[in-house]
């Protein structure tokens, strides 16, 4: 996994709270095999009519935010089904950072485990920066992942909220299955007790 | 003080405590299905890495699969839905998994297929990589979805690091009402509590009508849990939990059976534990609920209306509603029974078990699908799919003009070849309804069997009463 510690791009604001992870990545798209080739599903049916051309009013199809590297969401971002697919398709379009007032469990551990930060803010400060980043003039932001900062030309410096646990794997960019195995007799030495305590839990 | 039922399933699984109120939990059951398991065993493969325990993983075909008739051999909606299903064949033999795939018998759904084989028991945990993995928690286990990544970290450590949740209770006080099922009490509790409202904790489900249901409908509720952002939901094991085990594939036999059940017994919530949240849902509210929006939590009882964004004053909920009705092709006050369907779906993880089809073939019998309305029924499993059709509710559906079909996901999430077209209205007893969730612009009502089941006979949302 690719480390991410400073970060700096243009930040699209998308004020939809409880955006799901259907509308993030449409299930029709879910058995292309090519992870990083999933950029051109991404809000699929937000960013392309019935006919496959562009909706000219769709953040992402407009300049600047067609090279956004920053998302800035409504409330509840990534709920519904786990799929992976959504965080791969926001990383293969080039997102790095997603700001939101609360992501969903599964969606929050997904997008750790692909280098995207997911950042939680406030609602109001949610508000500002969706306010922000909706004048193209202001859409740059900036991140500081070991401060725990956005910052940005007119709001300042404002702090955000991520586990430790979230932002050292982040920062480290540490293969998450290698970090475990270091545990493995630790694994092996719980089994052998549980098996020996409760033999109706193995099969 | 006392813990909770999640606390001492917590507990029981903590290989090692990590920093950062996380700790490595040791897995017991992982559940494999298709959708997952292309890209899970790819990254193995591509870093060299070996299953830790095939005995405790066990795959399904389920989410690509197609549910048309399999007489002259299974079709798929294109190569990569036939190479997901030959992946997992394919990777679970070579490592020693145990796989129910599209020629056995048992083959259906992750969530229908599991609980059947006896592989979620009381006290487990259980991982899939799937977000309605939270249904097995009807069995006292803690069971919750997980991403891909997670799956891979999974098979090569069988185990998972996760973060404590926060706990919350859900009592349900009193018995439900004439006509309500546990579909209609999960959407009563969305409701209530709204789609955000579980975030960051698991829910354990009590009270006298909660007792009193069958693992069917458990697993219903459970089910659910998700929809509310839960982590996991649960009910605690009692009676109904092992008589419904007993004698399954993987369940313990024997002597071991014995020892399982004494341990089992001691599985539930202290009575002085200490839950973060407290909701308590009144059972006489509870009554037949259809969805009218784009997520589980927009329902309402089947006599309301469509609700007026104008009687809001919260303005992102005013947006949220508004946009709901456009996506929906509703009009505000707009009574809910009114409202013309197009197709109806009975089937799912949700309700696509026996009882679910029992339920819907009640209504069925002795009616016909309304003109211009589509009716399919599709069972949650192989055995589920033999057992109706031991009962002959596969000829009830049939004289009813409704469609008998091959078990898997099917429309619930239109991955699979199954779907709709653009603006068709379906009554479905799924548990999503987001939009494009049954094909791109269907708009989606969840509902009961027996509600999805009126709907497809008079071609309107119905109130199940009335046909009674």
């Amino acid at each position: 996994m690719d480390p991410i510690s400073r970060h700096s791009g243009i930040a699209a604001p998308l004020p939809l709270s409880d955006v799901n992870t259907d509308l993030i990545y449409p299930q029709r798209y879910l058995r292309k095999p090519d992870r990083l080739a999933m950029a051109p599903y991404l809000f699929h049916d937000l960013r392309f009519d019935e006919n496959g051309d562009p909706e000219p009013d769709f953040i992402l199809n407009r300049e600047p935010y067609n090279s956004a590297t920053i998302l800035i969401a409504g409330r509840n971002f990534g709920s519904g089904s786990s799929r992976e697919h959504a965080p791969w398709a926001l990383k293969a379009f080039g997102f790095r950072v997603l700001i939101s007032s609360m992501f969903a469990d599964i969606f929050r551990a997904n997008c750790v485990n692909n280098g995207i930060v997911p950042a939680v803010v406030p609602e109001e400060v949610a508000q500002l920066c969706l306010e922000a980043a909706s004048n193209p003039q202001d859409a740059r932001f900036g991140i500081n992942l070991e401060t725990r900062t956005i910052t940005h030309p007119r709001l300042g410096e404002v702090g955000f909220s991520i586990n430790d646990s979230d932002r050292d794997r982040l920062l480290s960019g540490s293969d998450f299955v290698d970090v475990t195995l270091e545990s493995l007799p630790d694994i092996e030495r719980y089994e052998a007790a549980a098996r020996s305590a409760a033999p109706w839990r193995f099969v | 003080m006392g813990k909770t039922l999640y606390e001492k399933l917590w507990d029981a699984h903590v290989v090692k405590e990590l920093s950062d109120d996380r700790a490595i939990l040791f897995v017991d059951r992982h559940l494999l299905h298709e959708g997952v398991a292309t890209y899970a065993f790819s990254g193995l493969e591509a870093r060299n890495r070996k299953v830790l325990r095939p005995d405790l993983t066990i795959g399904v075909a389920d989410h690509v699969v197609s549910t048309t008739s399999r007489a002259a051999g299974i079709t798929y909606e294109d190569d990569d839905a036939r190479r997901m299903v030959e992946d997992i064949e394919r990777h679970c033999e070579a490592a020693g998994i145990d796989v129910y795939s599209v020629r056995n018998p048992r083959q259906g759904i992750v969530h229908v297929v599991g609980p059947e084989l006896g592989f979620a028991l009381p006290g487990v945990l259980l991982v899939c990589g799937d977000s309605h993995t939270s249904t097995h928690g009807a069995f006292g286990a803690l069971a919750f979805g997980i991403g891909i990544s997670e799956v891979e970290h999974v098979l090569a450590t069988q185990s998972i690091v996760q973060k404590k949740s926060r706990s919350m209770r859900v009592c349900v006080e009193g018995p439900l009402p004439e006509g309500a099922t546990a579909k209609d009490l999960i959407l009563t509790i969305l409701h209530r509590v709204g789609v955000a409202g579980g975030t960051g904790h698991v829910i354990e489900y009590q009270g006298e009508a909660v007792r009193g249901f069958s693992m069917e409908q458990r697993m219903t509720l459970c089910n659910m849990s998700i929809e509310a952002g839960a982590r996991a939901g649960m009910v605690a094991p009692d009676q109904t939990t092992f008589d419904y085990l007993k004698g399954r594939k993987y369940a313990p036999s024997g002597a071991a059976w014995g020892t399982a059940v004494a341990a089992w017994e001691a599985l539930e919530s202290d009575a002085d534990a200490a839950f973060d949240t407290e909701v308590i849902i009144p059972a006489h509210d509870v009554a037949p609920y259809v969805t009218w929006g784009t997520n589980p939590g927009q329902a309402l009882p089947i006599s309301e209306r469509v609700p007026d964004p104008a009687e809001f004053t919260n303005e992102s909920e005013r947006r949220s509603i508004a946009d709901a009705l456009a996506y929906m092709g509703l009009t505000a006050g707009q009574r809910l029974r009114d409202i013309e369907i197009d197709h109806a779906f009975i089937g799912s993880c949700t309700n696509g078990r026996i009882e679910d089809l029992r339920a819907a073939a009640a209504i069925a019998k002795g009616r016909k699908v309304a003109e211009n309305t589509t009716a399919w029924v599709v069972p949650g499993s192989g055995l589920v799919k033999a057992q109706a059709e031991r009962e002959g509710l596969d000829q009830i559906f049939a004289e009813a003009g409704f469609e008998w079909r091959e078990p898997g996901c099917s429309m619930c999430l239109a991955m699979n070849g199954d779907k709709l077209l653009p603006g068709q209205r379906s009554a479905s007893t799924s548990n999503r309804n987001f939009e494009g969730r049954q094909g791109r612009g269907v708009r989606s009502h969840l509902m009961s069997p027996a509600m999805a089941a009126a709907a497809a006979v008079t071609g309107r949302l119905t109130d199940i009463r009335e046909l009674k």
